[in-house]
């Protein structure tokens, strides 16, 4: 089914099919080449970040991080359980045990007050993820992993050009994971990145991308032939993908004040029933600056959800929940989670509403979704849908 | 000064970008739509079969292959040692551990009784590479794992559309991955597939492909809501990239057609240097039929080798040596295979020598790099 107003709608900013022609008619469409460098450049500067390594999406990002945390059969990763899964299953895949931490209620992101009951003496990896790139409290975060010595892997996958503090998202931990899947503020279709923080990680992180292989060096003549060097696998995000993003990254001031424009509108709009107290809107600590990837209400209850989203639907509207909590799926059952383990999760998880927000919306389409939802809570003839407080 | 004739050209149809356009304007740039199914369904006319999965790489089609293959920690895989990690990484990562057999030297390929004289009671898998679009001999491999539940996985990294007794390799085993990488033709710069012949392991292996997540049967309705059920990783290819292969996929008789042009030029024109015995060519075995990925031959030390890729390459012309054996390896020493012992593969893989060799390049190109290394062997040409 299609929908007047998608959830989320491909764009084109700029130069993309202009520099895919380039990478064409230069006869490198795979590999590492000119926009892998371009985009990898672009980003080590802006961010401020020691390394950044084009990937083919999020989760490759992730299971590079996880090899390089060198964890052995056992060890622990405490991560949300709020999150994709592709979080807990680049660490599953490393014969790692996820040990699942409650959220905050107010940024939705890692609690920081949970970690120290979470944390054994086979804890290696703290993963915080950055929910809608608002992000999570690092300075605690960080202040954890220090004082036990932990490795910390931020899974900024929505949160590329977000600030916490000064500090861009993903180079705070000593790995970050970006994602620039279609659904992203910045994307090639499906891609990602891996940002490297200590220098001495980069060489292993460089095999690792390519196979295990030592291909770049001898790329670049620092070695006669190629070898195989380690463990990995195919990572790297072909040249033809980089030069779409190449375009979609120059313009990324253009994309953010366009959807930061949009965050705002919903954001004026929605008040009222926030101050009704029909739904809640998004919370954004002190000091952050956002990226304006996502806008989400919480709704009062699951049935409300259920009702809000056929109400949108019927009038071309797509607005879609969110994650399924991962400590209440098939695989965290398999693994010993309950259900009422993590009630912050679970309540989030069943009333979570996100918005279509893309950079091609326009103010109007904006309204018409906002008067829809206020059309719900207080509009029309029809009857109010019963709260459950 | 002659132009330069490099190792590989990607080639293009035309049509590429229009398909990539066509794309964003359609409104799915991530994996797993309509360009990702039309690539499928056009792989599955030119092999077959449909049972298949397109893939990031032909290295997450071997991941997916690995976690089907429902490994133990300790358990083993048979596979050459004369070909790229790519295998052994997939492997080694879910616990595995490669056990490396040794080539055959006509084909390059894994050599039956080697294969025979490594099986124990841990060998789970043997996996073939199907080296330069030459098929493996299956039938004998077949017939070893035959009353054994020994699975096979097919590396078909260099053969697609290429068969064996007419059948297309991929689908011989009990999976087949492909590679539509920069230096393959059809390509969409990196790219894979992965085949599943038991039709039993498709929807797991539509699940590992998604993350883990039951997504795709989401989408058929087939459950209300997807959620995490199993391991796996983000093997999906952008339909960006998927719109790119489709418009190569739909022209593939004619790329073969060309590609097979180029190779009889190259194999008539170098038999005289055969004859000879100063090089060997290879050599197809009669129920194979190659796809012609490549042009390949022995030379007769490492250090003529040598001296023909420098004689190559300062006259503009690109030639390229091959694999390092896996187990003399960096990481092959760190995974204490430095004692094995495979005269055949660390043989050739000194003396092996790979020729430019795609869609564009042109007859008159063959004839100056085949011209040049006559020169080298100061015989004299009748080209």
């Amino acid at each position: 089914m299609s929908y007047r107003i998608p959830f989320n709608k491909p764009f084109i900013v700029g130069r993309e099919l202009h520099y895919m022609a380039e990478a064409v008619s230069a006869g490198q469409i795979g590999g590492a080449g000119r926009f892998v460098q371009a985009c990898e450049g672009l980003m080590e500067k802006r961010f401020g970040a020691e390394r950044v390594l084009l990937t083919t999406s999020c989760t490759s990002a992730l299971e590079m991080a996880a090899i390089l945390c060198n964890l052995e059969p056992g060890d622990e990763v405490i991560l949300p359980s709020y999150t994709f899964v592709s979080t807990a299953n680049a660490f599953l895949l490393q014969g790692a045990k996820l040990v699942f931490v409650d959220i905050r209620p107010d940024t939705l992101n890692l609690d920081e007050s949970h970690m120290d009951s979470a944390i054994t003496d086979r804890t290696r990896v703290i993963v915080p993820v950055h929910y809608a790139g608002v992000p999570a409290e690092m300075n605690a975060v960080n202040r954890i992993a220090g004082q036990r010595g932990l490795m910390v892997v931020e899974d900024a996958a929505q949160g590329v050009n977000a600030r916490y503090h000064d500090a861009y998202q993903g180079t705070m931990g000593d790995f970050g994971c970006y994602s620039f899947h279609e659904t992203k503020n910045f994307t090639c279709g499906e891609g990602g990145a891996l940002v490297v923080r200590n220098p001495d990680h980069i060489q292993r992180a460089e095999y690792i991308r390519q196979d295990g292989t030592n291909r770049h060096e001898f790329l670049h003549g620092m070695v006669e032939c190629d070898e195989w060097m380690d463990l990995g696998a195919s990572y790297l995000l072909p040249e033809l993908l980089a030069a779409f993003l190449y375009a979609q990254l120059e313009n990324m001031d253009q994309i953010t004040s366009r959807r930061q424009a949009v965050y705002h509108r919903y954001h004026e709009n929605l008040v009222p029933l926030e101050q009704r107290g029909d739904i809640r809107l998004p919370f954004i600590p002190g000091g952050c600056t956002i990226n304006y990837h996502m806008f989400y209400i919480l709704l009062p209850s699951e049935p409300v959800r259920a009702a809000l989203i056929e109400h949108l639907k019927a009038r071309g509207i797509l607005a879609v929940f969110h994650y399924v909590s991962l400590h209440a799926s098939p695989m965290g059952l398999s693994m010993g989670y309950r259900k009422g383990m993590l009630p912050v999760t679970e309540d989030v998880s069943d009333r979570l509403l996100r918005l279509p927000l893309y950079f091609d919306l326009t103010d109007t389409q904006v309204d018409e979704v906002t008067s829809a939802i206020r059309n719900f809570f207080c509009g029309g003839k029809q009857e109010l849908p019963v709260l459950i407080r | 000064m002659h132009d330069q004739i490099p190792f590989y050209k990607p080639f293009m149809t035309g049509r590429e970008l229009d398909f990539i356009s066509e794309c964003v304007l359609q409104g799915q740039t991530s994996g797993n739509g309509p360009y990702t199914r039309l690539c499928e369904r056009l792989i599955g006319n030119i092999i077959g079969s449909g049972h298949l999965l397109l893939t990031t790489s032909c290295s997450s089609g071997l991941h997916i292959a690995a976690l089907l293959c429902d490994l133990e920690p300790g358990d083993e895989v048979v596979m050459p040692a004369y070909c790229s990690p790519v295998a052994a990484n997939a492997f080694l990562s879910v616990g595995a551990r490669p056990v490396f057999a040794d080539v055959d030297s006509d084909t390059l390929n894994i050599d039956i009784e080697q294969v025979e004289s490594c099986l124990t009671d841990r060998t789970r898998v043997i996996l073939p590479l199907h080296y330069s679009g030459t098929a493996c001999d299956m039938s004998r491999l077949l017939k070893i794992t035959e009353d054994k539940t020994i699975r096979v996985v097919e590396d078909v990294s260099e053969g697609f559309g290429a068969r064996y007794h007419g059948k297309a390799l991929g689908c011989l085993g009990d999976f087949g991955v492909f590679s539509f990488h920069e230096t393959r033709d059809p390509t969409c710069g990196e790219g894979g597939a992965i085949v599943i012949n038991n039709p039993a392991q498709y929807e797991r292996a539509e699940i590992i492909r998604e993350k883990g997540t039951n997504r795709s049967q989401f989408f058929r309705g087939q459950v209300d809501k997807y959620t995490c059920v199993d391991s796996g990783n983000s093997y999906v290819l952008s339909d960006l990239l998927a719109a790119f292969l489709s418009a190569q996929l739909e022209t593939f008789e004619q790329i073969q057609s060309q590609r097979r042009v180029l190779y009889e030029l190259y194999l008539k024109t170098l038999a005289p240097l055969a004859e000879r015995g100063l090089i060997r060519l290879p050599a197809t075995p009669a129920d194979c039929q190659i796809n012609y990925h490549g042009l390949f031959f022995l030379v007769k030390t490492g250090q003529v080798r040598k001296d023909l890729l420098s004689h190559l390459n300062s006259r503009g012309i690109s030639a390229a040596c091959h694999f390092s054996p896996l187990h003399k390896s960096t990481m092959g020493k760190r995974l204490g295979y430095e004692s094995v012992v495979l005269p055949v593969t660390e043989d050739v893989s000194r003396r092996i020598v790979r020729l430019p060799f795609y869609h564009d390049l042109e007859s008159h190109q063959v004839l100056r790099v085949v011209q040049t290394i006559f020169d080298f062997y100061a015989v004299k040409a009748d080209l």
